[in-house]
């Protein structure tokens, strides 16, 4: 099957653009290698001598390789999905191979650029303002030899598990911060409500880390005034549990991220328990804090 | 085709297509044959049948969740038919034709689906190397121009006005000079002036003898810009030109508006030949099913004048394509309910 460069290089061309104009993907770019080059400086500049303190200092940077390309084609492919622009691409003469290998181009070539350039920065750093033993340390052949084999490795691995991700969120940002937990690469502690997030049912709650009474999930109600006669609130009530057990409310709530309270707690008795507890719970933790309303 | 039931009977769909096509010059720019498309047990469109002339605006009606759109993507190559086949410019629908196919239509879809970082020129720049369009440069020069977009070939997509990007789209859509061009509801949510610009571009390009699948619900735009249209829930209800679609359904009545009641309607209307029946619809309104308003008005008007009526308005009551439609789909709702 023949591939039409010209047609790859358009949606390169069109990526690349798009970047320039991403205030997100240019500070994803620009921030997270600073991040992965703090570790190889700092520990050089305090090393006396001859001894470095970490062994394989190199490889640190790996980090550059494996978390930029999954936030920038997580961004890349969202964006696609909110601009509605598939479609259009999809019915022009394009192949699907020749769209994927575009996509994958224009992530992975700044991505190598980007990490190559890092790298030598702080092998330039190191040789201009570390210790006169710092250089011959860092630069052991096994170490170059990893770096250049991994850096495609990890980039290209790491593209996948951004697109994977983002072809499943509804929502950019969670798709960028939950790329980099299925990366590995942010370890999530836990979630702080007492259930398991059904988005990311591997990360363990705090309850079952030992860590008790911390309930700080994000919740909605609905209320009406005060003085609304019953048979009204009655007919809201049932609309509501109507409307939250309809599978197609629940799918939406759950591309949203949202989990949905269960039929037991959807009362407006529930209701009022939680206002009571959540008030209880809270006075005091503001009137310590001093957190006032803006 | 379950257009059978209720009356009054519509024609057999596909039937005066070859007929229809026969006027315009060659091979159908696109044919259809038993097509259909289902997602597990839904049914998005059955057992569609048709064919369009080259140079020939069809229309392609229905309401929401008719398959409309589903009907489009299928043809476009997008998504594969579950049953019958199709031939698309001249090709056959088929997998491995895909990008045939697709180098010789182009689509518009609903929401325009920009890049909105990009400018203007950009996005059309893209798409020309996507179409692998000689000069490209004189092809987006061309496409602005015809949408009258040539002064903002340097503007953001994003900060152009739902009007403009709709245009942009139709420009990106005309790029490779395709020989059927699918416009998806061009019109949706845009305002009576853009949405009259849009109509005007249409008119434009029919002169220009590009083949037109337009799908809609506005049937006062199906109406202006069609030669023929087809009227889509789920499975093709009826096809055929506007005006015919209208006689086929609906007997031609005479609208009579006097000054003051008839003190007698019956004996006025009762005796002419020309009317086949009357009924009141208003204090002094009167509704005459006629055959041929030709005779019939003169005859009715001195019919008025003799029994001394003080006359406002004689005249035939043109039904309009909404009311076929909502004959038919109103017939299917009750089918739906019994």
């Amino acid at each position: 099957m023949s591939m039409s460069r010209r047609r790859v290089r358009a949606i390169v061309r069109k990526e690349f653009r798009e970047y320039r104009r991403n205030g997100n993907i240019i500070a994803t770019m620009a921030v997270i290698p600073v991040i992965f080059a703090i570790t190889p400086l700092v520990d050089m500049s305090s090393t006396a001598a001859s001894t470095l303190r970490h062994e394989n200092l190199l490889l640190y940077m790996l980090g550059i390789p494996a978390i930029v390309p999954a936030i920038v084609a997580a961004y890349s492919v969202a964006g696609e999905r909110d601009q509605g622009t598939l479609e259009p691409v999809l019915t022009t003469p394009i192949r699907r191979e020749e769209f994927l290998l575009a996509k994958e181009l224009a992530v992975i070539v700044p991505s190598l650029a980007i990490s190559c350039l890092w790298y030598g920065i702080v092998i330039a750093c190191v040789a201009l303002f570390g210790p006169p033993a710092g250089l011959p340390a860092l630069l052991r052949a096994p170490d170059l030899l990893g770096l250049l084999l991994f850096t495609p490795l990890v980039a290209g691995w790491s593209i996948w598990i951004g697109i994977a991700i983002s072809a499943r969120m509804a929502d950019v940002r969670a798709a960028a911060q939950l790329g980099a937990v299925r990366d590995g690469q942010l370890k999530v502690y836990g979630v702080l409500s007492p259930r398991r997030w059904w988005a990311a049912p591997e990360v363990p709650t705090l309850d079952e880390l030992g860590i008790h009474d911390i309930d700080a999930s994000f919740w909605h109600g609905l209320w009406a005034p005060a003085d609304t006669p019953p048979e009204v609130t009655d007919k809201l009530v049932a609309a509501v549990r109507a409307a939250l057990a309809d599978p197609e409310v629940q799918e939406r709530f759950k591309k949203l991220g949202q989990e949905i309270w269960p039929p037991d707690f959807q009362t407006p008795e529930a209701l009022a328990a939680k206002q009571k507890a959540e008030i209880a719970r809270w006075t005091p933790v503001i009137k310590e804090a001093g957190i006032k309303v803006e | 085709m379950s257009a059978g039931q209720g009356s009054p009977a519509p024609r057999k769909p596909g039937m005066e297509t070859a007929a229809a096509s026969g006027a315009r010059s060659g091979a159908p720019a696109l044919s259809v044959q038993g097509l259909g498309k289902r997602f597990g047990d839904r049914v998005a469109f059955e057992d569609v049948s048709f064919e369009i002339g080259r140079g020939e605006v069809f229309g392609f009606l229905g309401p929401n969740g008719a398959g409309k759109t589903t009907t489009v993507r299928t043809l476009g190559t997008l998504i594969a038919p579950t049953s019958g086949s199709a031939t698309v410019a001249g090709i056959p629908l088929t997998p491995e034709n895909g990008v045939e196919i697709r180098r010789r239509i182009a689509i518009m879809p609903e929401s325009p689906g920009l890049y909105l970082r990009l400018s203007v020129a950009e996005n059309l720049e893209c798409f020309a190397d996507l179409y692998e369009t000689p000069d490209p440069a004189g092809r987006i020069d061309r496409a602005l121009r015809a949408v009258g977009l040539a002064g903002r070939a340097r503007d953001a997509c994003g900060s152009l006005s739902k009007g403009l990007r709709q245009r942009v789209a139709l420009a990106r859509a005309l790029l490779s000079d395709p020989q059927v061009l699918f416009l998806d509801e061009p019109t949706t949510g845009l305002d009576p002036a853009a949405t009259r610009d849009v109509h005007e571009l249409i008119d434009g390009l029919r002169q220009r003898g590009v083949t037109i699948f337009l799908t809609t619900h506005r049937l006062e735009e199906a109406e202006r810009l069609c030669d023929r249209v087809a009227i889509l829930n789920t499975t093709l209800r009826t096809i055929g030109r506007p005006a015919e679609l209208r006689d086929q359904l609906f007997a031609r009545t005479l609208t009579v508006r006097t000054l003051l009641p008839l003190p007698d309607p019956g004996r006025v209307f009762g005796g002419l030949p020309a009317v086949d029946g009357w009924q009141q619809d208003g204090p002094a309104s009167y509704a005459l099913a006629v055959s041929d308003p030709i005779t019939a008005t003169p005859a009715v008007t001195r019919a008025l004048v003799a029994a001394g009526a003080d006359v406002l308005f004689v005249g035939e009551s043109r039904r309009s394509l909404e009311d076929v439609y909502l004959q038919l789909i109103d017939q299917d709702d009750q089918a739906g309910r019994r």
